[in-house]
């Protein structure tokens, strides 16, 4: 049952709060174990959660737009009470926080119930969750992949079925690809559309929040539920709400649909432009859309987030390195070591950049990318190819994503399934114009409504073997039969 | 830059931020920054002009959400 029809059920008295949390509970217990999403429950609060649902039903109240439904938080979200890992070892020694981040806040007051904290890589530099600290979070339709990331527990969760929706947080693309990798559904908004306050930074210029989640209500409402100004945090532009929910099912007609072409296409294996090209001609893309200077999009884009980042942990960096998360302490000392010219260009390039984009956006409504060069590698993959060249696999995962974060557009990642990766899912990037997230979902509601974009159940409870269920309305074929095996990569 | 020159920045430059760095993980920390150093030259294509303003999230203060009096 998902996002809508549970809401529904717990609504109408068929189910109470308590039953779906035990349900919830359930399956994080039989599953986890192989696939490491948690690292920290908070089960007594989510039972008292729950049972003010199911008091305030019996009392007859009016309930609120979440009633009932559980989700988790990547581990950079405060909990009230819990230590905000961030997934590092460093920040153990952390006080407990003294209060939920505001968006949990807000989803609290919406009625949702907090089952708990979730995997990600450390300080969220990475896009894979091997995180040597807490376990790597494994891909629930293959345990031996990766999840993605850096939110890879929240994207491993939603795809165990351990939780309708969970919150994880966006840079360069750390929503976006464990989407892509774990066959869900992401937002990323607007940079500056929800409020980031009570969650850990990694680069304050281009750190977004956002929902993934089992279906498209299931990332509308609960983005509905955290809308709001938030004037103390300098990196909230939000004025006032913007609800999307009612506008779900307003369809694309109308909209101007482009494919992404050039870059979009050089960096993506022929399964990734498989699933894009049919989502482009599920919406009716009339045409081929180039976005402009994308490889310096990207460049700015990484030099900030190594330049932010290795400050951010410049302290850390002198006194205890040894503590950090070997496989990217490395390019946070690299970070911290960069000459000032470089990231001012970068900064600079940003509004060059943001002011094409938006041009472009005056001729397009909604444009099309793959949102990960390939399917989910095998958790350890140092190197993978695309199209014959030749990439470290974990900073080229977000290779597709990264010039769309950088310009601040919202994307909705669509959770699609080609051929050619061994049943491994790829997602494609709905992206519109700053604040116009309404347009994104619309289109995502259409592929959801027409099959072409979905989740698929997963086996990953005890004694299960890897794999996934076949659904045979997935049957896409790519072109031509090249497609690599991302987990025969070289190196 | 060459290897080594990118190595003799790595060194310079973290001692001058006070940032220890034995031999082999100077080379690891290198091998980051030529990746990064090759996007920055990339950047210098970009065209900037003299007005091009950095991206800034610095406000002197939060907007007045109240109207002015």
């Amino acid at each position: 049952m998902k996002t809508a029809q549970l809401l529904r059920s717990i609504a109408s008295g068929e189910l109470s709060a308590g039953e779906v949390l035990d349900e919830a509970i359930a399956r994080i217990d039989a599953t986890d174990a192989r696939i490491n999403a948690f690292t920290g429950k908070t089960l007594a609060r989510a039972r008292a959660e729950a049972n003010a649902v199911d008091a305030r039903r019996a009392r007859g109240e009016a309930l609120p737009p979440l009633a009932g439904l559980p989700y988790a938080v990547k581990n950079l979200f405060d909990i009230e009470g819990m230590t905000t890992l961030a997934g590092s070892k460093i920040n153990r020694e952390l006080a407990p926080a003294p209060a939920d981040a505001v968006l949990v806040q807000r989803l609290k007051a919406a009625g949702a119930v907090l089952l708990g904290a979730l995997n990600m890589d450390e300080y969220a530099y990475g896009f894979t969750t091997e995180n040597t600290h807490y376990g790597p979070t494994r891909n629930p339709h293959d345990v031996e992949r990766m999840s993605g990331g850096s939110s890879g527990g929240s994207g491993a969760a939603v795809a165990a079925s351990q939780v309708p929706f969970t919150l994880g947080s966006d840079t360069n693309g750390s929503i976006r690809v464990p989407s892509s990798l774990c066959g869900v559904w992401g937002l990323k908004p607007t940079f500056g559309r929800l409020t980031r306050r009570g969650t850990y930074p990694f680069v304050h210029s281009i750190d977004h929040l956002g929902p993934l989640a089992d279906s498209v209500e299931g990332l509308a409402l609960p983005y509905d539920a955290m809308q709001g100004a938030d004037p103390l945090d300098p990196g909230c532009h939000a004025q006032r709400t913007q609800p999307v929910a009612a506008v779900l099912s307003q369809g694309v007609k109308g909209l101007r649909v482009g494919l992404l072409g050039g870059y979009f296409q050089d960096n993506a294996t022929p399964a990734a432009c498989a699933v894009a090209a049919l989502a482009a001609n599920t919406l009716g893309a009339v045409d081929e859309v180039t976005w402009p200077d994308a490889a310096l999009g990207r460049a700015a884009a990484f030099i900030v987030t190594a330049a932010e980042g290795g400050s951010l942990h410049m302290a850390d960096l002198r006194e205890r390195a040894d503590d950090f998360e070997p496989l990217s302490v490395d390019r946070f000392i690299a970070g911290a070591l960069q000459p000032a010219h470089w990231y001012l260009q970068a900064q600079r390039y940003r509004r060059v950049h943001r002011d094409k984009v938006n041009a472009l956006f005056e001729e397009w409504d909604l444009l099309v990318a793959p949102a990960t060069p390939v399917s989910a590698p095998l958790i350890g993959t140092e190197w993978i190819e695309i199209n014959g060249v030749k990439h470290p696999c974990r900073p080229a995962m977000g290779l597709l994503t990264q010039p769309i974060s950088f310009a601040g557009c919202p994307v909705v990642a669509a959770p699609m399934w080609p051929a050619g990766t061994g049943g491994m899912p790829i997602a494609v990037q709905l992206i519109a114009a700053p604040w116009r997230e309404d347009i994104a979902l619309r289109a995502a509601k259409v592929l959801q409504d027409a099959g072409v974009a979905y989740l698929r159940t997963c086996h990953c409870g005890p004694g299960s073997s890897p794999g996934f269920q076949q659904d045979p309305q997935s049957i896409l074929r790519s072109p031509g039969s090249s497609t690599m095996d991302p987990g025969s990569s070289p190196g | 830059m060459s290897d080594e020159e990118v190595l003799a920045y790595v060194n310079a430059a973290a001692a001058a931020a006070g940032l220890p760095l034995d031999a082999a993980g100077a080379l690891r920390v290198a091998a980051h920054l030529a990746r990064t150093a090759a996007m920055a030259q990339l950047l210098e294509s970009a065209g900037l002009q003299a007005h091009d303003e950095p991206a800034e999230v610095f406000r002197p203060a939060p907007f007045p959400l109240e109207p002015l009096a």
